[in-house]
């Protein structure tokens, strides 16, 4: 845990959508749980595609120093092109004039990310024995510009480092091997944990994800898509499906955003 | 730490001010209640209560027949409902999330440290799949900006305009100004667009993308006009 900060803001970066409702509650559910903490002065939440955009977000800042987190799963276009464009950063520290920026590493690239996808694992499939379950990260893959393949394959290889139980531990992707939708000959084990490594909970980890398993026969609709975590596990081919909501969505990302502000100032903050 | 925004809110309110967007603001013991302008002379006991700032951005997500809500200063927040707010700080809190930055953008406007940004500037400045928004002719713009921003559509006034000096000809003077009030003096809090939002963005490369597509089927129809198989 991080000791308060009274003369710094804190904005959470979200990549947002004008069509889809969900993308940007996590972002802002993680921002009233910090904002609860009363650890900085102000806490914001800015977004690519919705309202208040980065330019704009900047003006409610009323702080000296501000801290700019983005709620990313991994190092891409955005938390290398679009958001530093868009605030005027010039590195990790820029003197903005009215305040100084911050600028940290994303979320998703975060060391405690792990606990969190264990923590995930476990409550998914309760009960069950590790050493019956395959556990699998899905992530889109092929994406421009976009390290999250490689930030799925750094956590598999950790888990499996940990030597926690499961049966096995599996990288797959929707649009590149190896494919989420041959998860029934990728995995071994009676039960297979899946677990989408993703900041929200959209059309991937509603629709797109649940087809390719074979959960569904096609995407569901919107209104019943928290239906989609309520019944596992699914039975298919003679296993059982255990399938998790995107890893964003876990109450416990506020502190892995902490954690990275805390990495920040070890690493990077500028002698005062 | 104070803010400046809050005090500057804490004037405006001690003026008077109560009207932002569709809402109107009214002191309530020590804290204020909000409602919709189309409840204001509503008997408080028909409408719905809501206590808390995040209930009013679940609210502000939807419009009265249950679609999202993507752009919070359409003219649709439902109405129907009524918010007490114990302090300022979450009244402060509750506005940013009915109209995000609305607050910021005027007070930042007010006092010079906030300009807006032309359209060809914010166009010209993107990548990706956004790049091609900088082939925008001025006539598409110019219709795009018109039949997208309306009162009818969005309650912002619009500040930028095509290239820094070329104004928006389809809209009223009142579209493409604010008044300069000070929060002192307790008027109305206007909604300001110093940068286009994403919608208009996403409109502005269907738009190109349309153009030019429509532009390459007639050079493939006219050259297999000119060179017949
Ligand atoms: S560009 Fe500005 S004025 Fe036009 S619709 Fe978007 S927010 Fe409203």
């Amino acid at each position: 845990m991080i000791s308060p900060k009274p003369s710094s803001a804190l904005i959470l970066v979200g990549h947002g959508s004008t069509l889809n409702p969900d993308s940007s509650q996590p972002t802002h559910d993680h921002a009233d749980t910090i904002r609860r903490t009363g650890l900085f002065s102000e806490v914001h939440c800015a977004f690519w595609k919705e309202e208040p955009s980065m330019r704009e977000v900047l003006r409610m800042v009323d702080s000296p120093e501000v801290y700019i987190v983005p709620n990313f799963i991994s190092e891409g276009y955005f938390t290398q092109n679009v958001i530093p464009r868009e605030f005027g950063l010039s590195g990790r520290t820029t003197d903005l004039g009215h305040t100084v920026a911050h600028y940290t590493d994303p979320v998703g690239i975060h060391p405690s990310m792990t606990r969190l996808l264990l923590k995930r694992a476990a409550e998914v499939a309760e009960g069950i024995p590790l050493t019956e379950c395959s556990l699998i990260i899905v992530g889109h893959g092929t994406g421009l510009n976009d390290n999250s393949t490689k930030a799925i394959k750094d956590q598999v290889e950790i888990i499996r480092a940990m030597n926690c139980g499961f049966a096995e531990v599996i990288d797959a992707y929707m649009e590149e091997p190896p494919l989420i939708a041959d998860w029934a000959t990728l995995t071994s084990a009676p039960n297979v944990i899946v677990v989408p490594f993703f900041i929200a909970d959209g059309l991937h980890s509603f629709q797109d994800i649940p087809v390719l398993l074979g959960m569904e026969s096609e995407p569901t609709a919107a209104a019943s898509q928290i239906e989609v975590f309520r019944r596992n596990p699914y039975h298919l081919h003679g296993r059982q499906i255990y399938y998790s909501s995107a890893i964003g969505t876990e109450p416990l990302l506020a502190e892995v955003m902490l954690d990275q502000i805390a990495a920040f100032d070890t690493n990077h903050k500028p002698a005062a | 730490m104070p803010s400046s925004i809050n005090s500057a809110l804490a004037s405006w309110l001690a003026a008077g001010g109560a009207s932002i967007g569709e809402i109107s603001i009214t002191p309530h013991g020590s804290g204020w209640q909000l409602r919709h302008h189309a409840d204001s002379s509503a008997d408080p006991a028909s409408l719905k209560p809501l206590d808390s700032p995040e209930a009013l951005r679940e609210l502000a997500k939807w419009d009265a027949a249950g679609n999202y809500r993507p752009l919070h200063s359409a003219p649709n927040l439902p109405s129907g409902w009524i918010a007490s707010l114990p302090d300022l700080a979450s009244l402060r809190l509750a506005l940013d999330f009915l109209y995000p930055a609305a607050l910021a953008n005027w007070l930042r406007w007010l006092d010079g440290t906030a300009s807006a940004c032309s359209l060809r500037d914010t166009f010209n400045r993107q990548s990706g799949m956004y790049r091609v928004t900088g082939l925008i002719r001025d006539s598409e713009a110019e219709s795009l900006v018109t039949s997208s921003c309306h009162d009818g559509n969005c309650l912002r006034k619009v500040l930028w305009n095509l290239d820094g000096t070329t104004p928006w000809a389809g809209f009223p003077p009142d579209k493409t100004s604010a008044p300069s009030s000070a929060p002192e003096l307790g008027q109305p809090i206007p909604l300001l667009c110093l940068d286009l939002c994403p919608i208009l963005l996403g409109a502005a490369r269907e738009t190109v993308k349309k153009r030019m597509k429509s532009e390459s089927d007639a050079a493939k129809a006219a050259e297999a006009q000119a060179s017949p198989a």
